[in-house]
């Protein structure tokens, strides 16, 4: 992408976009069919999140596989209690999603407006920070 | 004069009227740190932010580099969170065949 002039990088924009579709899709499928057959509580083998493991804090991604498994199973209250800043941060990467699965145009140009603003973007970095402290000062 | 024609086939395949918004990564990097947690997808996430307000001001080289940035260390932030939970991963497994020794 780098070496190509921006050109070419514009005109080979939209087949680059659908790879990018294509792969992230079944990456995700892959991963929601793991998560709906395996139980990570109840495997000893999981893989424990590195920070977590090192410095015995929660990291702010902490529970997620815990949440995606409940979820999968129904339990929407429960799976959201394992991480509530996925209230926040996954219909925002949802977001994302849906304006690459949009034709280009007004609503595309509109929603990126909107997801990339920088008042938005400052607003997902302070969470990101804030629920780092406030779920190991309360144990959320 | 070979050369003067190679420039001339660029400047119209650039189309200088219009230099289209660099791809800023900004979601990949959300990805780095909901999965990996690392500060590295917390720069990259800033540095995504930055591509649309230098390509705003029209300061296409800063916006392409800020993008290039914004990629880089939301690649580096998926390969050492993969790389430090392989270590974990591998830790855990010896310390796990250790008790069954």
């Amino acid at each position: 992408m780098v070496s190509h002039s921006m050109g070419s990088t514009y005109k080979s924009f939209d087949s680059n976009n659908k790879t990018k579709v294509i792969i992230v899709s079944v990456v995700a499928m892959v991963l929601l069919a793991f998560y709906a057959l395996v139980d990570p509580m109840a495997l000893h083998w999981m893989p424990q999140c590195p920070f977590k493991a090192l410095t015995g804090w929660q990291c702010p991604g902490c529970g997620n596989q815990r949440l995606v498994h409940t979820l999968l199973q129904g339990k929407i209250v429960e799976a959201i209690s394992y991480n509530y800043f996925m209230l926040f941060a996954a219909p925002y990467l949802l977001l994302f999603l849906v304006r690459e699965l949009l034709p280009k145009g007004y609503r595309r140009e509109w929603l990126t407006a909107k997801i990339e603003n920088r008042h938005v973007v400052r607003f997902y970095i302070v969470l990101f920070f804030g629920w780092l402290i406030l779920r190991n000062i309360w144990h959320l | 004069m070979m050369t003067m024609n190679e420039e001339q086939t660029v400047l119209n395949d650039t189309e200088p009227d219009f230099v289209p918004k660099p791809d800023n990564y900004m979601a990949f990097a959300i990805v780095t740190t909901i999965c990996c947690c690392l500060p590295t997808g917390i720069y990259a996430i800033i540095r995504a932010s930055k591509v649309n307000e230098y390509y705003a001001m029209k300061q296409y080289v800063q916006a392409q580099a800020a993008a290039n940035d914004a990629k880089t260390w939301s690649i580096i932030g998926l390969i050492l969170g993969i790389v430090i939970n392989i270590i974990v991963f591998t830790l855990h497994g010896i310390a796990l065949y250790g008790q069954y020794l």
